[in-house]
């Protein structure tokens, strides 16, 4: 009796901490990290942002940084590179774009790329007119990106967020480098 | 010859006796003894074993662990804290280069038909 009751709750606490990963994640990308050569994943919580916050120095990026993430509640970033085209279908693409066809959720932008820049989608959740969260999603032929934000998002967070960051460090993005090779 | 023995056994017996006799002590020995004893001060501990240097070496021993442990902690935290920092710059870093693709694509497409 005493282990049922202890794989109940086990059970339980399982099916919550999953559902709990689910409402910061709003998709389960869970099948495409078998597949992929290289995740990247990032899960920053309202308290993580805080403390990670701290150690924020003084220099023009990290002030910057610090501006954007004063506010939010969460930032979770999940990035999958595969060695070869064609690892997802554009079906698959499809049940990641679901969740967001939701009242809850605005289809801000669709680009559909040409060359390898790839399609991109951005949702964003509006309460009372005020960006509360977004999410990415970024299909590249061997890439496909995640990011999900939570919390206000201003509009010259945006900006900054494209400008200074929009400069990829380690994460520089495949197509960019193909243009910089050509040049 | 044994009568020879036995003299000599007599004369021990006799010597032993004389040596052994029981004597009174001294007038004023008991009271003496007693003197000296109250007098008698032990020789002083080497400085070490005072208990005061004991609950002092206790003292600054408890100390170096509070502050070993603290700095261990401030140390962790540090560690956690960069990690945390480069977590934050490196989601900031994806999402900011998504962005910045939109939006140039956005402008692409926008010249492109504003000068077909």
């Amino acid at each position: 009796m005493n282990i049922q009751r202890r794989a109940v709750i086990l059970f339980l606490a399982l099916i919550s901490y999953r559902a709990n990963a689910q409402a910061v994640f709003p998709v389960d990308t869970s099948r495409l990290a078998g597949r992929a050569d290289e995740t990247t994943t990032v899960s920053l919580d309202k308290n993580m942002l805080r403390f990670a916050s701290k150690f924020l120095s003084s220099n023009e990026e990290d002030r910057q940084a610090r501006r954007i993430i004063e506010n939010l509640d969460g930032i979770y970033v999940r990035t999958f590179e595969f060695k070869t085209p064609g690892a997802y279908t554009s079906a698959e693409l499809d049940t990641y774009r679901k969740p967001f066809a939701t009242p809850e959720w605005s289809h801000i932008v669709s680009v559909h790329g040409k060359d390898a820049d790839g399609d991109t989608d951005i949702y964003v959740r509006l309460v009372d007119g005020e960006v509360r969260g977004m999410f990415i999603l970024s299909a590249e032929a061997e890439e496909l990106t995640f990011v999900h934000i939570l919390g206000p998002i201003k509009p010259e967070d945006l900006n900054q967020l494209s400008g200074n960051f929009g400069i990829p460090k380690r994460h520089m993005d495949k197509a960019q480098r193909r243009k910089d090779e050509q040049q | 010859m044994d009568k020879m023995n036995d003299k000599v056994n007599d004369d021990i017996e006799k010597a032993l006796q004389s040596a052994l006799r029981r004597e009174p002590a001294p007038d004023g020995l008991s009271a003496r003894v007693l003197r000296e004893a109250r007098a008698y001060q032990p020789p002083p501990a080497p400085w070490w074993r005072l208990p005061m240097v004991r609950w002092a070496a206790v003292g600054v021993a408890a100390a170096a662990c509070v502050v070993g442990a603290f700095s261990e902690h401030a140390r962790q935290q540090q560690i956690r804290g960069q990690a945390a920092r480069q977590q934050v710059l490196l989601a900031l870093h994806i999402t900011g280069s998504k962005l910045r693709i939109v939006q140039d694509q956005v402008k692409a497409n926008a010249g492109g038909e504003s000068h077909p």
